[in-house]
């Protein structure tokens, strides 16, 4: 991974088992989609990306949310 | 501006087009099955994708909270991607109960794929940017059910904020 010629060294924290991120990527948003309803409802599907990053304990600037004090 | 319930058929179109047949309909295709002109399938086709996820989608502000990336081959109205799928071959090959059709958008999109398949095997097949090595990822209702090798890991070369910065590079 880290021999990647791309490989930007700033997004390590974005290494991640892929199990977690399978966790990240099947928010209730991700499992809607094919609602024929999903524009309309889809704001107020839960749980939301943010909420799932608390939980994973994620914060900071990589995963766009605040540290906690 | 078109309302929301039209925005919202449309993109119910596309994805279960994407599901049925592995790459998006046309915009004709979109008219003949709304009853449009296809030249209104065309232009709120354009619209849907913006207010989703480009340049103006913050100010539209209207769909970003559905999260994802949506766009359209530069200077065309040829659907190129649309989460989790994407319409032109990427590395993630991704097969439903052992038949490949599908593409994933990126590697962590392609794990959202099978909770468009209830009950069915999905498999990504892809290959390590770094070494080549073959990966397998197998889900069943968003379950990982195999993963090849075990020490597979997932990565970002963007953080989150900076997603929506240029899609098609992140």
């Amino acid at each position: 991974m880290r021999g990647w010629a791309l490989f930007d060294p700033s997004s390590e924290e974005g290494i991640m088992p892929v199990r977690s991120w399978a966790r990240l990527f099947g928010q209730g948003r991700m499992r809607a989609r094919l609602d024929p309803d999903f524009v309309l409802k889809g704001a107020g599907l839960r749980p939301t990306r943010d909420e799932l990053l608390a939980e994973m304990g994620k914060s900071g600037p990589y995963w766009g949310t605040s540290v906690p004090q | 501006m078109a309302d929301l319930q039209l925005l919202a058929r449309i993109y119910h179109l596309i994805l279960a087009g994407f599901v049925r047949d592995g790459h998006a309909p046309h915009y004709t295709d979109i008219a003949i099955n709304l009853g449009m002109t296809v030249e209104h399938a065309r232009r709120t086709q354009r619209e849907l994708l913006t207010a989703l996820s480009g340049p103006l989608a913050g100010e539209d502000g209207r769909l970003t909270a559905l999260g994802g990336a949506h766009w359209a081959l530069p200077a065309t109205d040829y659907i190129a991607s649309f989460s989790p799928f994407s319409n032109v071959a990427t590395q993630y090959r991704i097969s439903v109960d052992g038949e490949q059709r599908w593409y994933g958008q990126c590697g962590l999109e392609s794990l959202a794929v099978s909770w468009l398949f209830p009950r069915k095997d999905v498999q990504i097949d892809a290959r390590c940017l770094d070494c080549a090595e073959r990966i397998m990822v197998r889900m069943r209702d968003g379950t990982l059910e195999e993963v090849s090798p075990d020490t597979v890991v997932g990565h970002s070369n963007v953080s989150l904020p900076d997603f929506a910065r240029n899609w098609p590079h992140t």
